[in-house]
Order: structure tokens, then C-alpha cells, then sequence
């Protein structure tokens, strides 16, 4: 049996993160998507023995489909709230036959997410037949919860970098994350987060579905967050509490996994008539007949990264990107290279507060250091860039940036007789794509292949981690206030910095209002999105390296890591776009002593990884 | 918290769930979390909890982590490090007044992994007498006062009498139940949380047919029959294991059914078949303790007790019970539990039998005498706290929040993904 997420993205964008089957993770057996039918290409594929089973969750409130970040909700107690996040896992789905016995697709499992817009799953190769019910879990089981996450490949459900969900430290996977801001009692805006997780909690739901399963089907079921917050046992944010993190004894997660039992319903069931289909990896792009792969190395605690198929790793195309990235005849005056603004003995940042283009033209944002990008899917402080090969020419092109047309660029590179220390792209090329010739393209895509190549993950911490090497008293201390909720409900006291920069990457795909400004002279992911919800808003940058990477925030406006923990401290400003997990906290933020904040940054000092920093300082030496 | 441990072995969480009850019982759902206390009833009301604490005798100036952070095994023993910590929400103690304050204990204890039955010397020191499953300790059933006839009445360390007389023991959970909290825990000057009776909250959390009252934040002996036989609560200093109340009905079939397991113990108030002490006033111990000391049962005239009396009621001592074995009832038949509290018996986890105390509660739920052991142990009693492990050790389970910070990530440290043309994937190397 098969669970295959279906595809709501259009064919050809961007990476195939989409293109999922898999078996069983109980074995961690992942089976490349067989019944693989690209619609751009209008092939159809190899059709699996059995029937389909489509099963379409909606998010809903009262019946109506959820409207996300809408102050239009109100809980029992009067309070007005909107949801910003609904995000969980199901899984072990199903179906009872007529005869009463069941079917199981044992470890079948899916991600959904309001926000991404996942909101369906298939069952495949059910042998046809009539049913009468439908179960699952909304959670999971302790087995799958407490697997090993860094062996899910890339488009998993349960890869954490995919999926968000993953608990950090402490172990295990939140089963559901809903989120939101809500009018105190004063009429001030405050965050709520309830993170409904731990073994116990997974909530099994049944439901009676008439289903005659033939060929395709498919089942639409609501899931009504009205019930989810208020039947049978009613929340109020003000009188219950506007957090959980579901340690044992939660009342606010008993009732959450109380009123999941009746929170589902069936919708619709009607046979598959919107042929979603999942898309084929793309085929590799100018791969030359003889190339090196590659060999991507990363901590065995990282989740397995979704790389590139149509543009596989490489020597030679790595070797061609490096050799773009410290040219500075990429830039219009021949001044300035990607390295100038992304210096390898600064985690490849400037240490300026916003960016200086290469003829003196200062940008509006911070430099953003370049490492991991592997576990990225958007690109820049606002995300404008869907991949690294359409991000890497922007800068190029940008009239205060490199300011440098690619037509020009094209023209440039491939110049006889250049500088004599300039490198041969001709050789370069056809070694990275097996024809001499330059296009912007190629140099998008051998950028991107370089910068897919930097990975850091041998910091202090790491080492810790690994045993070799030990905290001292105060690192220890940061690293527990680091990875600890402040939730004094419920006795715990911590600076909450793991909800976004959680995981061995201390990074998330999300971007957050940080608290930095009440009115706001950048509008951040709006300008993207044109999502007023996205106003403020900013990529949570990775904390590792971060004692290299001064000054912070998307317009470099602290100096030091100290400004930056007082942020969060005292200095995070409340607006209706505020990231819950920090609209949850008293007005500044988080009470933290003096000698608190100074265990933090110590931590903090714990990820530098002096190893990439040495590696990639050779490279610049080497070039 | 300082918890730093060293790691010989690293074995999966997966690989110890199964086999050896004596690694696998062991309740560690909530080792990664910080203990908590309720300090005063107001607090616990409203549902305020404190990570951090200090009342100047007693103090916790950092978090620590719930009960056990460390279970590890050799062939001869088993090892657990545990903060001592309860994993519910520990506390008040009478409203914020009690002058103790649990704290991280860091200890280990080590049991022994082949109980061996006791031949001779029965008569054992007690006072801590095991570990239940959550990492808090298992302290017997007296509070180590007794009655002094020198000054005609209950020893009191405060008015300057030591431990009295050591002949009228005094009842633990009769005396000082008052001083524990919900989940009938309290601690003593040191700050060692401990269990003098059933310890019903982490009944509660075992799934032991205990219900929890949100509301109020109690707990109460479930109303419905017990379906299912109780999980193992503990293990004693000798190696056998403490088990809930409930056991099967005969104690060599499985499918027997479940039932309550009925104490060996009777007050003597001259009911079933029992001498009265109101009658004879507290002249004469009960035939079990003159067998655990080897004398007789007469006591002279500088070693009697106290008349019963509303200050001195029946029950109040140990010493106040009578064994059903030695009133002409018949232990298997009128009563499950021997004078030990425990049986030899099939249980779930020994389906071949194995000696087995159980915890002892009445038809309404409380505590009966002698709540989990009697005066001594079935087996030798050599599982003790240790200072340091001095042989090579398995790890079967450590605190992954505490592993984070100072143990071992899976090997290797690296791992290599490279592109396969053939397969058009990339692919661990």
C-alpha cells in the first residue's frame, strides 16, 4: 500500500518537492512515485493494480472555510481571535469493509497545512470493494513519532525541514500546531499557540463513510477548528491560558485532543474526477557525458535536504559556480564579486548594516549569510525568489547591487583575451555542462549547485552533541533557556527561542514578524505575497554562525548579539501580523535576568563552525 | 540540574521495550520535562507551577528534570539514575506550610537483577526499601517514631525526644498523611520525595485504574470493575517487583480474572479472629513482630503502649495489626497477600511466576497497612543507592534532553548524499 500526497502545485515550479510516494516508513523504505505522470509532458504512466482512494481534509469553522488571519472568530468567552496556522500530521489510516473487518494501511502518513496549502492524501492499491467506515490517526503512533527524522527523504511528510512539525530537542513531532492573535481582556493583541504533541495525545478518529471504492474516489471531510476550540470543552485564551506545549497534565491539551474526537466530519464522497497527478522528477539539464557527483556532506542529525534533479551536484559544476562567485567581473565595473557582500571569513556576510553594490549604491537590506540553503525552498529576506537559480541573478541585475545586465555578463565571460589571471569558461563550461557555451541558465544553475555546497554543521555544539566536547556551566545553561517555552502557567521559564529556530539547522522555512517595528517602513513578505497577513514579515534566518554574522535583522539594525537578545527581551513591538509564539508573552518579551541573557549568548557563541569557516577561507585563497 | 552522565553504550529507545521487565518498566514519558511543584493551595488552584524553588532549608535554584534520567544494565545488575522527582505536579504540602521541599537527589540505585528468597537473618533495616518506576523512592510503612514510655508519649525530635522506644512503631501514612500531597508524596528534611503508600498519581499516569479530577486536581480509585491485571509500581531492595493493586483472581491462572488483592492484615479490635487492644490495653505485639525479632509476644512493663484512645487510636502503630495468618484464617483463601504483602504468583510480565509484593488499598480506594511491604523482605535485600557504577554497563534508555547535552549523536557524524544518474536520485553514500 501507498499513501501519495497529491500534487495543488502546478507542474514545473520550482524543485519537486511534490513528487512523494513512499511505502511504509516503518521499514524507511522510500519507493520513487511509480504511477509518475507528468502533465506538461502529456505521457501517461504505468497504472497501479487496485482502486484510489483521494481523501481531502478542509479546515473550517462553523462550517464555512476558514479564513486565515481574519479577526473574525470569536471563543466562548467573547474573545476575539483569528488563525493564522493550522498545521498537523494523520496517519495509520483505515477503512472498515462490509464485513466489519478493517484494512489497514499500516504507517501511511501525511502532512497537512493550511498555509501551503496541503490538504489532501491517497490511498492506493485498495483492492475494490465496499466500506462503510474510515479511521485514522491525527498524530501518530509511538513508533513513527519517535523514529529516526533524519533518514525521511526530502519530500516525506515527516521530514522535519518539510514539515515544520518536528520537536526540537525534546523528541517527537507536534501533532498539531494551530496558531493565532487574540484581544485580551485590556483590548491589547496577544498570541495564542496550541501545540498538541506526545504519544498520548494522538487522537484516533473514526467516521461513518459509505464508500463503494471501484476505481477512483474521493472523500472530502471538514475538520471544524470551531469544535476544535470549543465543543465539548470550551477555551478561553484569557481563562485557560493562550499556550500549550502538551506536557502531561495540560488541561488545555486534554481538551484539544477531547474535542478532536468530534471535530471531523464527511464532507462530500463522490468518484475522482480532477485527475491531480503527482509530477515526475525533471530530467537533469546539460549533464555531459563524464562528470564527477559530487559527495554533499552534512550532520548526520540534518534532514535529508530536497536537492536539485534537474540540476545535480557536481565537481564540475560546483567548481564553475565557485569560480562565478569570486569573479568580480560578474558586477558592472568589474569591482565586485558575490564574495564581496558574502565574505567566506564572515559566514559569507559583509559586517555591513545593508548591502553596498558595486558602484557605491547602498541597498535596503541586511547581507544574509550563505549556508544550508539546502534546507531552504525561498530565497531572500522576503522569499521573493522560489529557488537559488532564480535567486543568484537578481543580485547581478539589480541597479544598486552589481548592476550588470546578463546579456552583458554572457558577453563578458566569454571574452578572448581577458585579464591574464582570468579563469577559462570555456574549459569550465563544457567540464560543468559538456558545451563550451555561456548562458545565463548555466550560470544560474552552476551558482546554485556552488551554494547548495556550503554546509555548516561542526560547531562547538555539534561537538557537544557528539559528545567530544562539553558545555561549560553557562553555555549549559544558555542552551536550556535556548531550547525551554516561557509559559509560567505552566512552570516553565525559558527564552522560547527553539519555536523558530528549532532543529539541528537553528532555522525554519517561516517567515516571522519578529517584534522589530509597530509601523513599518519595509513591508517585508507583503511586497510578495501581497498579503496585508505578511505585512512585516521576514525569512527566520539560521542562528548558526551567528557571532560572525553582525550586525542582525533584515536591516542590520543591532550591532551585537546582546541588542538582540534585549530585543526579545524587552524591545518586541505588538502589531496584528506579531508571530504568536512571541504576541504570547508579556509586553517586550521574555523576562530574562542579566545573568540569564548572558548564558544565551554564550550559547549562542557555541555555533560557530570554525571548520567551514577555515574550509571555505581556502577556497578564496585557492581562487 | 547537573546531570552528566557518561555514555559506555548507546542502545535505541526500541531496544529495550521489550524483555527484561526490570528494564522495561521503567516510567520515563516524562524524564525530558521539569518537576514541578505547587507551592501553595492558592497556586495549585490556579494552576500556577514553579520550575525553580527554595524555602532557605530546601533548595532548587535550577530546574531539574522528572524522576528517571538513566536506566542501564550488566548481568548482575540494574542501574537507575533518577533525580527522585515526581513526574505529576508535586505538591502543596499542607498549603505552603510543610517545612520541607523536594529537591534533585542525583542518586543511583542499583538492584539486583536475580532475586534470590531469604534464608536466614530476616529482620532487615528499613526506611527506604525500593524505587517505584518514576524514579522516586519507596519508603516503608513507619515514619521512624515511635511511642517512649519514659515520657508517655510519641517520640518528637522538635520537643527533644529522639526516636522513642522502637517497640510501637508509628504508622506513616495514619501520621503524617496529612503533611503529603495529592499524589501522596512528601519529603523529608534532606528534600527526598518519597512514597510512604500506593503512590496514586503514578497510578494515574501508568493507566491503573485511577482517574484524575481536573477540577480539583485529585485522585481517585476508579469507580469501574478493574478489567486489567496492575503494572509494576516498583521494585524492592531484594529485586521483586511491587506491582498496583490488582493481581489475577487465582494466582497461577491468568484467566482467572482480575480482583483487588485482599492485606494479610487485620486492626486488633477483636474482629476476625484478632485479639482487642482496647480490651488488653498495648501489652503484647502481634505474633508477626515477636517472629521478626525472635522473642515472644509478652512485653514488660517499660515496653507497653499507650491505651487506645482518641489520641491513640487503633491503628496508629504498626504494631496495632494482626496477621490473618496467625488468627486461624487461611492465607490464599480468606486473604491473597502474606505477611510480606506479597505472594508467589503469574503475572503479566513473569507468565512464569515470580514472587510479587503488591500495594495494598481498602474496597473505597485508601491505603490499608501494610501498603507495600511488610517488616521484611522476601528476598536479600542488597539493591541500594551507590555513588558510582564500578563495571562495564548497557545504556537501555537515557533523557534525550540530557543526552543533547553532554552524550553521543548516532554514528557517523557525517553522512554524504551524492547524485546516481542511473537511479536519477541522490543517494546516501
Amino acid at each position: 500500500m501507498r499513501l501519495v500526497r497529491s500534487s495543488k502545485q502546478k507542474p514545473g515550479t520550482g524543485k519537486s518537492r511534490e513528487l512523494t510516494g513512499w511505502k511504509a516508513c516503518a521499514t524507511k523504505n522510500v519507493v520513487p512515485l511509480l504511477l509518475a505522470i507528468g502533465i506538461a509532458l502529456g505521457c501517461i504512466g504505468t497504472p497501479v493494480v487496485g482502486a484510489t482512494l483521494e481523501i481531502q481534509i478542509t479546515p473550517k469553522v462553523s462550517g464555512d472555510v476558514l479564513q486565515p488571519a481574519s479577526f473574525r472568530y470569536q471563543t466562548s468567552a467573547g474573545e476575539t481571535f483569528s488563525i493564522t496556522r493550522v498545521s498537523y500530521v494523520v496517519s495509520d489510516f483505515e477503512l472498515q469493509r462490509d464485513d466489519g473487518s478493517w484494512l489497514e494501511f499500516s504507517n501511511s502518513v501525511a502532512w497537512l497545512d493550511f498555509d501551503q496549502n496541503r490538504d489532501s492524501m491517497r490511498l492506493e492499491s485498495i483492492p475494490p470493494g465496499v466500506f462503510r467506515s474510515i479511521r485514522f490517526l491525527v498524530g501518530l503512533n509511538t513508533k513513527m513519532n519517535h523514529a529516526d527524522v533524519a533518514k525521511f527523504p526530502a519530500g516525506h511528510p515527516l521530514n522535519p525541514n518539510l514539515n515544520g512539525l518536528h520537536w526540537s530537542w525534546q523528541g517527537g513531532y507536534i501533532f498539531m500546531a494551530l496558531e493565532g492573535l487574540w484581544r485580551n481582556a485590556g483590548g491589547q493583541l496577544d498570541g495564542w499557540a496550541y501545540h498538541l504533541a506526545r504519544d498520548t495525545n494522538a487522537v484516533r478518529i473514526t467516521l461513518a463513510a459509505p464508500l463503494e471504492i471501484n476505481n477512483e474516489t474521493k472523500v472530502e471531510l471538514d475538520f471544524d477548528l470551531a469544535t476544535m476550540l470549543n465543543a465539548p470543552v470550551p477555551l478561553s485564551f484569557g481563562k485557560d491560558g493562550s499556550s500549550t506545549h502538551s506536557r502531561d497534565g495540560d488541561p488545555i491539551s486534554a481538551a484539544l485532543a477531547r474535542n478532536l474526537t468530534g471535530a471531523f466530519r464527511v464532507h462530500h464522497i463522490s468518484a475522482l474526477t480532477d485527475a491531480e497527478i503527482a509530477i515526475a522528477h525533471p530530467k537533469p539539464l546539460y549533464l555531459p557525458a563524464r562528470f564527477t557527483p559530487y559527495e554533499f556532506k552534512m550532520s548526520a542529525t540534518f534532514p535529508i535536504p530536497d536537492l536539485p534533479h534537474d540540476n545535480p551536484l557536481t565537481v564540475e559544476r560546483v567548481e564553475l559556480g565557485r569560480t562565478l562567485f569570486f569573479d568580480k567581473r560578474v558586477s558592472i565595473n568589474n569591482r565586485q564579486s558575490c564574495a564581496d557582500c558574502h565574505s567566506p571569513d564572515k559566514a559569507f556576510t559583509d559586517g555591513r548594516r545593508t548591502a553596498r553594490g558595486a558602484e557605491g549604491d547602498l541597498g535596503a537590506r541586511n547581507s544574509m549569510p550563505l549556508f544550508n540553503l539546502a534546507w531552504k525552498r525561498e530565497f531572500f529576506w522576503d522569499g521573493r525568489a522560489k529557488s537559488l537559480r532564480d535567486q543568484v541573478l537578481q543580485p547581478i541585475q539589480n541597479p544598486v547591487e552589481m548592476h550588470q545586465s546578463l546579456t552583458n555578463l554572457v558577453k563578458k565571460l566569454g571574452e578572448q583575451g581577458g585579464p591574464p589571471d582570468a579563469p577559462d569558461y570555456s574549459a569550465l563550461f563544457t567540464a560543468a555542462f559538456g558545451a563550451p557555451e555561456i548562458t545565463a541558465e548555466k550560470i544560474s544553475l552552476a551558482l546554485e549547485n556552488y551554494l547548495l555546497t556550503l554546509t555548516s554543521y561542526d560547531a562547538k555544539f555539534d561537538r557537544v552533541m557528539q559528545g567530544t566536547e562539553k558545555f561549560t556551566d553557562e553555555e549549559q545553561r544558555g542552551f536550556e533557556l535556548f531550547s525551554t517555552e516561557y509559559d509560567p502557567r505552566r512552570g516553565q521559564y525559558g527564552a522560547d527561542c527553539f519555536h523558530c529556530h528549532g532543529g539541528p539547522l537553528f532555522q525554519s522555512q517561516a517567515f516571522a514578524n519578529n517584534g522589530s517595528d509597530g509601523a513599518f517602513a519595509d513591508l517585508g513578505r507583503e511586497k510578495v505575497t501581497g498579503k496585508a497577513s505578511d505585512r512585516g514579515k521576514f525569512a527566520v534566518p539560521s542562528l548558526r554562525n551567528i557571532a560572525l554574522t553582525a550586525p542582525y535583522m533584515h536591516d542590520g539594525r543591532f550591532r551585537t548579539i546582546e541588542e538582540v537578545v534585549e530585543h526579545y527581551s524587552t524591545g518586541v513591538v505588538r502589531s496584528e501580523t506579531l508571530d504568536p509564539n512571541l504576541a504570547k508573552h508579556p509586553d517586550g518579551g521574555v523576562p530574562l535576568s542579566e545573568a540569564d541573557k548572558r548564558a544565551l549568548v554564550a550559547f549562542l557563541k557555541t555555533l560557530t563552525d570554525e571548520r567551514f569557516l577555515a574550509g571555505t577561507t581556502a577556497i578564496t585563497v585557492e581562487k | 540540574m547537573k546531570i552528566f552522565f557518561r555514555i559506555l553504550i548507546f542502545i535505541a529507545f526500541k531496544a529495550y521495550a521489550d524483555g527484561d521487565p526490570q528494564v522495561s518498566s521503567w516510567f520515563t514519558m516524562d524524564s525530558a520535562n521539569f518537576a514541578q511543584i505547587y507551592r501553595n493551595d492558592a497556586a495549585k488552584q490556579s494552576g500556577m507551577t514553579e520550575t525553580t524553588w527554595s524555602n532557605g532549608r530546601n533548595s532548587q535554584s535550577q530546574p531539574a528534570y522528572c524522576g528517571i534520567q538513566e536506566v542501564l544494565s550488566s548481568a548482575n545488575w540494574i542501574y537507575v539514575r533518577s533525580t527522585g522527582l515526581g513526574s505529576q505536579i508535586m505538591g502543596p504540602w499542607l498549603n505552603g506550610r510543610f517545612p520541607n521541599l523536594p529537591t534533585d537527589q542525583h542518586f543511583i540505585f542499583a538492584i539486583p537483577r536475580h532475586p534470590k528468597a531469604q534464608t536466614a537473618g530476616r529482620f532487615n533495616p528499613l526506611g527506604e526499601i525500593g524505587m517505584f518506576v518514576d524514579g522516586v523512592r519507596m519508603f516503608d510503612a513507619s515514619d521512624a517514631l515511635s511511642y517512649s514510655t519514659q515520657y508517655g508519649r510519641d517520640a518528637d525530635p522538635r520537643a527533644g525526644i529522639g526516636q522513642g522506644d522502637r517497640v510501637w512503631n508509628r504508622d506513616a501514612y495514619v501520621n503524617e498523611s496529612r503533611t503529603f500531597d495529592a499524589s501522596m508524596g512528601h519529603q523529608q528534611q534532606w528534600g527526598t520525595y518519597h512514597y510512604h503508600a500506593e503512590p496514586v498519581a503514578l497510578r494515574y499516569l501508568l493507566g491503573d485504574h485511577v482517574d484524575f479530577d481536573a477540577g480539583s486536581k485529585t485522585y481517585h480509585e476508579s469507580g469501574a470493575a478493574p478489567v486489567k491485571h496492575s503494572p509494576i509500581l516498583g521494585w524492592m531492595h531484594d529485586g521483586y517487583p511491587v506491582y498496583g493493586p490488582y493481581g489475577y483472581s487465582n494466582p497461577t491462572d491468568p484467566a482467572s480474572g482480575v480482583r483487588r488483592m485482599v492485606s494479610g492484615f487485620t486492626l486488633r479490635n477483636g474482629e476476625n479472629g484478632a485479639d482487642d487492644l482496647s480490651q488488653s490495653g498495648r501489652t503484647s505485639l502481634p505474633a508477626w513482630e515477636a517472629r521478626e525479632h525472635n522473642r515472644s509476644t509478652a512485653l514488660q512493663s517499660f515496653e507497653t503502649g499507650p491505651n487506645v484512645s482518641p489520641m491513640y487510636p487503633l491503628g496508629h502503630y504498626l504494631e496495632d495489626y494482626a496477621y490473618l495468618g496467625d488468627c486461624g484464617r487461611v492465607l490464599g483463601k480468606d486473604f491473597d497477600l502474606d505477611e510480606l504483602n506479597g505472594r508467589w504468583c503469574v503475572t503479566p510480565e513473569f507468565p512464569n511466576g515470580t514472587f510479587a509484593y503488591f500495594t495494598t488499598i481498602d474496597a473505597g480506594g485508601r491505603p490499608v497497612y501494610p501498603y507495600n511491604m511488610g517488616r521484611h523482605y522476601h528476598g536479600n535485600p542488597v539493591g541500594r543507592l551507590i555513588r558510582a557504577i564500578g563495571e562495564p554497563v548497557t545504556t537501555n534508555f537515557v533523557n534525550q534532553a540530557n543526552l543533547s547535552l553532554t552524550a553521543a549523536v548516532p554514528q557517523p557524524k557525517t553522512s554524504t548524499l551524492t547524485w546516481n544518474n542511473g537511479t536519477g536520485s541522490y543517494e546516501p553514500k
